[in-house]
């Protein structure tokens, strides 16, 4: 927080702060805010009760010994989080974590792409077209996987029944039912479902993009190409970093697809890791290991985070001094 | 500005007032909420004075709600001013979590229904109250005895065997197979496996019908494999409680039904299938055998009452003595309620033989008491082949870690099924794992 009060405090309590409060200390500062904080406090007090309490738990459960009804029993230090890296099958179920995610963030972006840029064309009818983007996004992530778990279904499938009428296929094609055809459906429910969120976020990027840049472009004799290249790629870095980011963070803790589609099998072979914990936590009520994966998944993503971030801001810094002798 | 300054001072007083006052309401409003659920409440108008008991119970189907609170509204009334019972129900799905969850946080319910599989986990937990001492001649003679030791196990922690539940719900599990199938393919219920397999190939007519539903995704992946198991002379645990699943016995149960699939007395790939897909195409004609509970005689007469079917006990392999798959479902006392006295007096109240009957008829449950087992509701050709397999039903093992366990056999089996290890491999492992749990 700066030592900056905010606006429009100081001017009601009639007096001339300014200078003063930047004298002040912190006690003071806090006594004098302290409207702000009883204003806070129930937010502050229910985001402790239900975000922080839950974390804080989560990290001592990681490092106990936790019996089936969730109680730490015993405190035994990395324990967990040895036996865990010591299993093949928690190996499996990370690089096919990696997988999932990276698959389904990529090829969401690259279809998204070119969604954005025909939702941002004037043409009739395109409120109608940004709506329909917008609808399967409305309904719940959990109803999108059951509607797809029956459009996959091995016997009513719509999609078998197509391809039986097409004569392209002899015998139903079973989705869910081995590892690797479980994947192309799992991966392919996924980009569907994150299209519209992506196009959407994408989207505005493009709308804060002033329309002088491309007459400018245009006078310049610039063609679509050049000008997506030139000004429309690079004025988007930030919008596609924030939307990459956001997408990582949310396809990689996503339970709903493929815990309706295949519940992560056969055999472990399509889970990931928060499936995975969930199945060690509620079905095998094995709460300590599963603490240390949610652990583990907090880590990994807050790592991810930070390491974004900070390529975002560098590649920032360089973009503003080669703006700048660009101009010079 | 010294007006406005002044009047936004006295609203800023006025806001932060109510903010303390809803604080303060807040507070002291959940204090008193959860004292309130424990100890009796004190002169708040008829029921003053009456111990609450709180009776959670799974929901069967959308009737059970109804059904169970006509017997706590009654209950309720006959013992007005001394006990008074709320009914909670929770999915069964979330019902194993919902127990966990409030036995750990110690707020469980007094009366509560759970699967009888978990008598060892919450027991050994010291969660369920030994209920021998309550059940006296009279009221536990009213008991199909068999049912009533599903629920006996002797926790490890205390060494001492206890009856832990009593039973609220059974079912036997037989083989439905479409009449009109077999006799077209000149065919009789099949009672041995050779048979079975004959069956399941000859009635097969792919991609319209199928032979045997196998349901290999999801959840009780774990008790099919039990129909072959069982009927082959397997077990999961031994008497030491060391795993023998991966003995001969095991070994070729599981053999015999990767042959099937491979054979293609089956549907494709039952790895993609789970049980409410597979009950959907039985019901839709699609599937000419599928081994499950009374439960789908009700689904049938719903949804499709024009499908011929009838019912048979699972085929035995030759040589072997027949067993059938029985599940119990108990009701159990909370080891560390306050009111377990009055908990048990309602027990005795809903175990009357007119709400079992209704509860057992309408969920399309076996019964679990003699009087209702005779009456002519269960008599019927549909019922009846049932209420007598009772008498050679086998339970699951008794096991802390039974969770582990299906979920173990559950891999193994699906590991078979897709060729990722053979049958051997995948139960000796499975038999690594549950003697590791």
């Amino acid at each position: 927080m700066s030592q900056v009060p905010a606006p429009g405090y100081p001017a009601s309590t009639g007096r001339g702060v300014g200078a003063q409060l930047n004298r002040d200390g912190l006690w003071a500062q806090v006594v004098r805010g302290r409207l702000a904080y009883l204003f806070l406090a129930p937010t502050l007090i229910l985001i402790f009760a239900v975000v922080f309490y839950p974390i804080f738990n989560t990290f001592v459960m990681s490092l106990s010994e936790v019996n089936a009804v969730a109680q730490p029993v015993r405190f035994v230090g990395l324990g967990n989080y040895t036996a865990l890296f010591r299993t093949p099958l928690f190996w499996r179920v990370l690089s096919q974590t990696a997988m999932w995610t990276g698959l389904v963030v990529s090829i969401t972006t690259v279809i998204s792409m070119p969604v954005a840029l025909a939702l941002n064309l004037k043409f009739p009818g395109r409120r109608i077209a940004r709506a329909m983007l917008i609808i399967p996004w409305a309904a719940s992530l959990m109803i999108n996987a059951i509607i797809w778990r029956w459009i996959l279904d091995g016997q009513y499938s719509i999609i078998n029944a197509l391809l039986f009428k097409l004569h392209l296929i002899q015998e139903p094609i079973i989705w869910t039912g081995e590892a690797t055809v479980a994947w192309v459906a799992i991966i392919s429910v996924g980009i569907l479902v994150s299209i519209p969120f992506t196009s959407f976020s994408l989207l505005a990027g493009l709308q804060s993009i002033p329309a002088e840049l491309y007459e400018a472009a245009r006078v310049d004799g610039a063609g679509f190409g050049t000008a997506f290249v030139h000004i429309t790629f690079p004025l988007m870095r930030q919008a596609l970093m924030v939307t990459t980011l956001m997408n990582v963070i949310y396809v990689f803790n996503s339970f709903p697809i493929i815990w309706v589609l295949t519940e992560g099998g056969p055999a472990y072979r399509t889970d990931i890791l928060i499936t995975y914990l969930y199945k060690e936590a509620f079905r095998n009520g094995r709460f300590g290991p599963a603490s240390a994966m949610a652990v583990i998944t907090f880590l990994l993503l807050l790592a991810f985070s930070l390491s974004f971030a900070k390529l975002t801001a560098e590649r920032e810094r360089k973009g503003e001094s080669s703006g700048n002798e660009a101009r010079g | 500005m010294t007006v406005g300054g002044s009047v936004r001072k006295g609203l800023r007083g006025v806001m932060a007032l109510v903010l303390l006052a809803v604080m303060a309401a807040v507070v002291f409003g959940c204090g008193s909420g959860s004292k309130s659920a424990g100890t009796p409440q004190v002169g708040t108008g008829d029921s003053g004075k009456a111990v609450e008991l709180r009776f959670l119970f799974p929901e069967y189907s959308d009737k059970t709600k109804g059904l169970m609170q006509q017997v706590v509204d009654d209950f309720n009334t006959e013992n007005k001013g001394k006990v008074h019972v709320t009914l909670e129900t929770a999915p069964w799905d979330k019902l194993h979590d919902k127990l966990a969850v409030t036995m750990g946080g110690n707020q469980a319910a007094d009366v509560f229904g759970f699967a009888t599989r978990w008598v060892s986990e919450f027991s050994e937990l010291g969660q369920l109250e030994p209920l021998d001492s309550y059940l006296t001649g009279a009221f536990k003679d009213q008991f199909i005895s068999r049912l009533l030791e599903a629920s006996v196990y002797t926790p490890k922690a205390t060494g001492k065997q206890a009856t832990f539940g009593l039973p609220v719900a059974a079912s036997a599990r037989m083989l439905f197979y479409r009449k009109d199938l077999f006799d077209k393919a000149g065919l009789k219920a099949p009672t041995n496996w050779d048979e079975l397999l004959d069956a399941a190939k000859k009635t097969s007519a792919p991609p319209n019908v199928y032979g045997l539903g196998v349901p290999a995704s999801g959840i009780e992946v774990d008790t099919f494999f039990m129909y072959f198991l069982w009927n082959n002379g397997g077990d999961i645990l031994g008497p030491n409680g060391k795993a023998v699943i991966n003995n001969t016995q095991g070994v070729e149960a599981l053999d015999f039904l990767v042959k099937l699939v491979n054979e293609k007395g089956s549907e494709l790939k039952p790895t993609g299938f789970t049980r409410e897909q597979i009950i959907e195409m039985f019901k839709a004609g699609q599937l000419s055998m599928y081994p499950t509970g009374p439960w789908l005689n009700t689904m049938i007469q719903r949804d499709n009452p024009k499908l011929a079917y009838a019912v048979a006990p699972f085929p035995v392999n030759k040589g072997k003595t027949a067993a059938t798959v029985g599940v119990t479902d108990s009701l159990g006392l909370w080891a560390k309620g306050t009111h377990k006295q009055e908990a048990w007096k309602f027990v005795q109240f809903m175990y009357q033989d007119k709400y079992r009957q209704k509860f057992d008829e309408v969920e399309a449950m076996l019964p679990e008491k003699k009087g209702v087992a005779t009456s002519a509701a269960f008599s019927t050709p549909d019922l009846k082949p049932f209420v007598d397999a009772l008498n050679n039903a086998k339970f699951v093992p008794h096991h802390p870690k039974f969770e582990n366990i299906q979920q173990i056999i559950t891999v193994a089996v699906q590991k078979a099924l897709t060729g990722e290890s053979t049958p051997k491999q995948a139960l000796d492992e499975a038999a690594q794992k549950i003697d590791a749990l």
